[in-house]
């Protein structure tokens, strides 16, 4: 094959518009022994290609893929104990928020016992100075 | 993930200390519920339903003082009885979770024997319980709301003879 065809090629191939059949004209020129000195480093570049498509994974890679790739089972397990963790702390909370609601209902169940705010004020105020009355015996118990 | 593990052992460690705290919530609730139906109490409820009612009452005869404690009130719950009033006052101390409550003042003399517990976080009284007994029984007294001690304290001082009676009848006849 003529030399400046060859070059043609090569320019064609960095521009990345080379055709497979072209691909393999340049593959073939380079394994010749008529390569010219200042191509010996494409001729390097060439038989490097060539070597390394020769190369087959091994029997075992699909196993050490998916070895790799498998969920772990000790993974699993953490996961599954901090899922009960959670629940753990998360269940009382359930269980208990109703009953809270429910102490709280009971707690307010007891029926208004005046229904007009007037009479409750009284007894509020009631309530308040009894409170206060005692209070006031407690902090100054000389008088 | 062993990091991530300890963080959620925290967490949950954590959710089950609230959860503790609920549980213990109310122990005046259960009180109150446990002797609602019982005839031998007096019960004085005013919920806070009437307590937002009570905006419409009449305030102008009303002092400032005792205006401003209402206001910041939230409900009230007395249970009362002259049955057996020392049992009925153990029982509630018993009852009473010092944990969440606060002693306030105790008084003990011949008459008179009174706890003022309080429920407070960050500086604010936000339940007020009197447990006492005395010459009318026993009772148990509670208030929720923003409860500001220190006018209510002072309450008393404003108030004369003549109206303190009035009071103690009045308790008496509810």
């Amino acid at each position: 094959m003529r030399q400046e065809s060859i070059a043609g090629l090569l320019e064609k191939y960095w521009q990345a518009e080379t055709t497979e059949e072209e691909e393999r004209q340049l593959a073939e020129y380079f394994r010749g022994t008529e390569v010219p000195p200042e191509w010996e480093s494409y001729r390097e570049l060439f038989s490097f290609f060539e070597q390394e498509a020769q190369v087959k994974p091994g029997p075992d890679l699909e196993r050490r893929i998916m070895e790799s790739i498998r969920p772990r089972r000790h993974t699993a397990w953490w996961a599954a104990a901090a899922a009960i963790i959670l629940l753990l702390g998360v269940e009382p909370l359930f269980r208990m928020a109703p009953e809270k609601t429910r102490v709280e209902q009971t707690a307010f169940v007891v029926k208004d016992t005046y229904d007009d705010p007037q009479q409750a004020l009284a007894a509020v105020e009631k309530a308040l100075f009894i409170m206060s009355k005692k209070m006031n015996k407690g902090l100054h118990p000389i008088k | 993930m062993s990091a991530f593990i300890r963080k959620l052992s925290v967490l949950a460690a954590l959710l089950v200390v609230s959860a503790g705290v609920f549980a213990q919530d109310d122990a005046i609730g259960k009180f109150f519920g446990k002797y609602v139906d019982d005839s031998r109490f007096t019960i004085v409820s005013v919920s806070p339903k009437m307590f937002r009612l009570l905006s419409k009452v009449n305030w102008d005869t009303i002092p400032s003082d005792l205006r401003q404690t209402v206001t910041g009130l939230h409900s009230l719950r007395i249970l009362s009885t002259e049955t057996t009033p020392q049992q009925f006052y153990k029982e509630a101390l018993s009852r009473i979770d010092m944990k969440e409550y606060e002693e306030l003042i105790t008084i003990r003399d011949k008459q008179d024997n009174v706890r003022f517990v309080i429920k407070e976080t960050g500086g604010i009284v936000h339940e007020l319980l009197m447990i006492a007994v005395d010459d009318d029984g026993f009772t148990l007294m509670s208030f929720t709301g923003d409860i500001d001690l220190d006018k209510l304290s002072r309450l008393s001082s404003s108030l004369n003879i003549k109206g303190m009676e009035g009071l103690k009848n009045a308790k008496r006849k509810k």
